[in-house]
């Protein structure tokens, strides 16, 4: 099972650990952190199980163990999900 | 235009009596009719300095308050009537001019879509505009009848109105709303301050408004930029506290507290975005209102020199 | 009395030739019925906007933005009832305002919409609610009386409203309430409704005239009421245009329906409000379905007034009598009389004492 965005959205950047995220479609706006970020930007490229997602981030984050990658990667998965801002395809 | 101050004392009650009584407020016109002495003392005491407009004129509200019939006279209860239509229930007649106040703020509450509507306090100087977001009880109103009394021009102190994708606070001059401990702290800071009709025994307690267009200019229409948001809670003996707050967290605190944010869609984001990166934001926590004056006064100092 | 809000929707240019104060009566009218944002797109649409003065087409263009909010909202809870509906294997038929927007109507042009109107089989009812409650939307809190007066008596759910989007399904079986009209075979609305849009439907151009016309004159409260003449107005110029079969079809549904009486007024009203131009051959055959010499008065004294803004431009003799008599003639055409009378007792009580409550309530949270 793949996830994928399924929401072309606008972003307000300030810098900060969180950003702001429009959702022109519910007309929505959440606040997420930069992992959610930057799940929404991979699975705007191409759809991702989670064991890929979760892979990517570890190479990309440093010091970071398995495990923790695993918590914060599903964490955010599930978050995004109930946004309706990604979905299983 | 005229003032309404330049008008008989006799004028004014007949034209308000019937229902004639047009008072600019930025861009607004309220088309006021009442019998109520309580609303006409209040009137005359803290519009005075705001336009009438003729009666052959648009006005944006048309609002009445009076006994919807003889036997709610009798039982000393009034209605308001917006449009001819009474959207709330009955009140009693000694609450008629916070109801008044109340029923004005509601109007642009509910209508007035054309510009992004956050629930805030709006003060300018030096050209400068500070927009101070907060819920009830946070203490917004009562700063800002400090910074008002400290010679901060009142924009608003319930509405910042911010029109499409600007930085921009459109001035909707109006008193402002203090209740109970706030009206004897804000004597005290000025005792020359003028008052409205004191409306007692409501849920809150007492209600007062205070008259806040002091500053020369208060009636100037001309736009002013926005660049200062400081979100403001007030802590009986607390030490005065000024951090900085991401802009994400305002972003969001402003949007979730706005009358019309999620209505505008993409229109109300963009404007935020641009509002954002227009604004310094910060948290003050104050129990003294003299520290706290202070410190805005100097932030206003900085943001002049950027 | 013939509105200034009926004259500028039936000769959009007088717009440019009213005076500041009588823009001030036409703002409050169109207001209270709902049609800000129809007057505006109407303006629009006549190129008109430039010509009229700045606060006007500003309360104009301000309900504009809500009901641009609304269509986007739809777009978003139709994405959703599709999938729900889809689970149980029921077609999304949209009814009302709702099939106006997405079948992009010119009834559409402006329309304000308060809830979604659904048509489901009466058999899947309550499979629907299920389904819908696994999505979100749930039966909102009823006082036990109006939730028995739904299931029981008018054989509906009541209205769901979801969880976190606060949006709310008006989920119906048929067009009009059972008791009222215990023979309507609902099938044949199924049969005869199509897809405007994949996966969401819309009854046939006749079933939608007559639902509106049934809903308009059996309906006991006209807030909306010369909002939803309107919808009939133009439904009726689109479809008359737009399908030739339309008006030949027209009577001979409505008779298949046993809906005849309600579609004469809408025909009757809808010329005398907006001069719709029914076909000489179709008025004929609607005299035959005018209602004795007495009760056409009767009506016409009712209507006529239930359908001017609640407005004090509006306010000539007799309209809350005629209001009155509608609301009651609305709960009579709905039930059997031996329910209808302790049922208007029941919910008068129950308006007074939530009124006596909320007085309170509502000062309080006034004067914060």
């Amino acid at each position: 099972m793949k996830w994928r965005a399924c929401s072309q959205g606008r972003i307000y950047d300030a810098g900060n650990s969180h950003i702001v995220y429009f959702d022109p479609a519910s007309g929505s706006t959440y606040m997420i952190n930069e992992v959610a970020d930057w799940l929404l930007t991979e699975l705007a490229i191409n759809p991702l199980t989670t064991e890929e997602l979760i892979n990517r981030f570890m190479s990309q984050a440093e010091e970071i163990s398995g495990a923790e990658a695993k918590t914060l990667v599903e964490a955010q998965i599930s978050e995004l999900q109930s946004y309706d801002l990604i979905e299983a395809s | 235009m005229p003032r309404f101050k330049e008008i008989t004392d006799t004028e004014a009650k007949d034209t308000l009596a019937r229902g004639d009584l047009r008072l600019m407020v930025g861009p607004f016109a309220y088309c006021l009719q009442s019998n109520e002495t309580l609303v006409f003392d209040g009137l005359r005491k803290l519009y005075g300095d705001h336009q009438i407009l003729p009666t052959e004129s648009f006005s944006d509200f048309h609002l009445s308050l009076r006994p919807a019939n003889l036997v709610q006279k009798w039982r000393k209860k009034i209605d308001f009537y917006f449009d001819g239509q009474r959207p709330f229930n009955r009140i009693e007649s000694q609450h008629a001019y916070a109801f008044l106040e109340w029923g004005m703020n509601w109007c642009v509450s509910t209508t007035a879509n054309e510009q992004l509507k956050l629930h805030a306090a709006v003060l300018a100087k030096n050209g400068i505009g500070l927009i101070l977001p907060g819920l009830p009880g946070a203490g917004k109103s009562t700063l800002a009848a400090a910074l008002c009394l400290a010679g901060w021009r009142i924009l608003s102190d319930e509405h910042a109105l911010i029109p499409f994708r600007t930085n921009n606070l459109i001035p909707l001059c109006r008193p402002i709303s203090l209740k109970n401990q706030s009206i004897e702290i804000i004597r005290k800071f000025d005792a020359n301050v003028v008052l409205g009709p004191e409306t007692h025994e409501t849920h809150k307690g007492t209600v007062v408004h205070m008259k806040a267009d002091l500053a020369p200019g208060s009636h100037d229409q001309s736009f002013i930029p926005a660049q200062l948001m400081i979100f403001p809670r007030y802590s009986q003996e607390a030490k005065l506290v000024l951090h900085k707050k991401p802009k994400t967290e305002a972003f969001m605190f402003a949007g979730l507290h706005s009358f019309n944010y999620s209505l505008l869609s993409q229109t109300g984001f963009d404007t935020m975005c641009t509002l954002m990166d227009a604004v310094s934001c910060y948290d003050l926590t104050f129990s003294d209102l003299d520290k706290a004056v202070q410190v805005i006064e100097k932030l206003l100092l900085e943001a002049g020199k950027s | 009395m013939n509105p200034l809000l009926v004259k500028v929707l039936n000769d959009p240019h007088k717009s440019t030739q009213l005076t500041l104060n009588q823009w001030e009566i036409l703002i409050p009218q169109a207001r209270v019925a709902s049609l800000l944002s129809t007057l505006y797109i109407l303006l629009e649409e006549k190129g008109l906007l430039g010509s009229i003065p700045d606060r006007p087409r500003a309360h104009l263009f301000s309900d504009w933005l809500i009901h641009n909010s609304q269509v986007q909202t739809l777009k978003y809870e139709v994405k959703w009832l599709k999938r729900a509906l889809g689970k149980a294997d029921v077609k999304l038929i949209l009814l009302k305002g709702a099939a106006y927007i997405a079948g992009n109507l010119p009834a559409e042009r402006g329309r304000l919409i308060g809830d979604i109107d659904l048509l489901v089989p009466v058999e899947k009812i309550e499979l629907c609610e299920t389904v819908l409650a696994e999505f979100g939307w749930k039966p909102g809190e009823q006082e036990p009386y109006d939730e028995q007066y739904y299931r029981q008596w008018m054989h509906e759910i009541p209205p769901l409203r979801h969880v976190n989007r606060g949006s709310i399904l008006d989920v119906h079986h048929t067009i009009i309430p059972p008791t009222a009209k215990p023979n309507l075979d609902a099938k044949k609305l199924f049969a005869d409704a199509h897809e405007i849009n994949p996966g969401i439907w819309v009854l046939a151009a006749t079933d939608m005239v007559i639902h509106s016309a049934a809903h308009l004159f059996h309906e006991g409260e006209f807030d909306h009421g010369l909002r939803d003449l309107l919808d009939l107005d133009r439904l009726l110029r689109h479809f008359g245009e737009k399908e030739t079969q339309f008006w030949a079809q027209l009577l001979p549904r409505a008779k298949e329906l046993d809906l005849q009486r309600p579609l004469y007024y809408a025909l009757r009203y809808v010329r005398h409000f907006f001069h719709n131009p029914i076909p000489p051959s179709v008025l004929e055959m609607t005299s035959a379905l005018k209602p004795g010499y007495l009760k056409t008065r009767i009506m016409d004294f009712c209507f006529l007034r239930a359908f001017l803004p609640d407005h004090p431009s509006c306010c000539i003799r007799g309209v809350s009598i005629a209001r009155f008599f509608l609301y009651l003639r609305s709960h009579y055409l709905r039930m059997p009389i031996h329910l209808l009378i302790p049922h208007l007792v029941r919910k008068a009580r129950m308006r007074y004492f939530n009124d006596s409550k909320q007085d309170e309530g509502e000062t309080n949270k006034a004067l914060n």
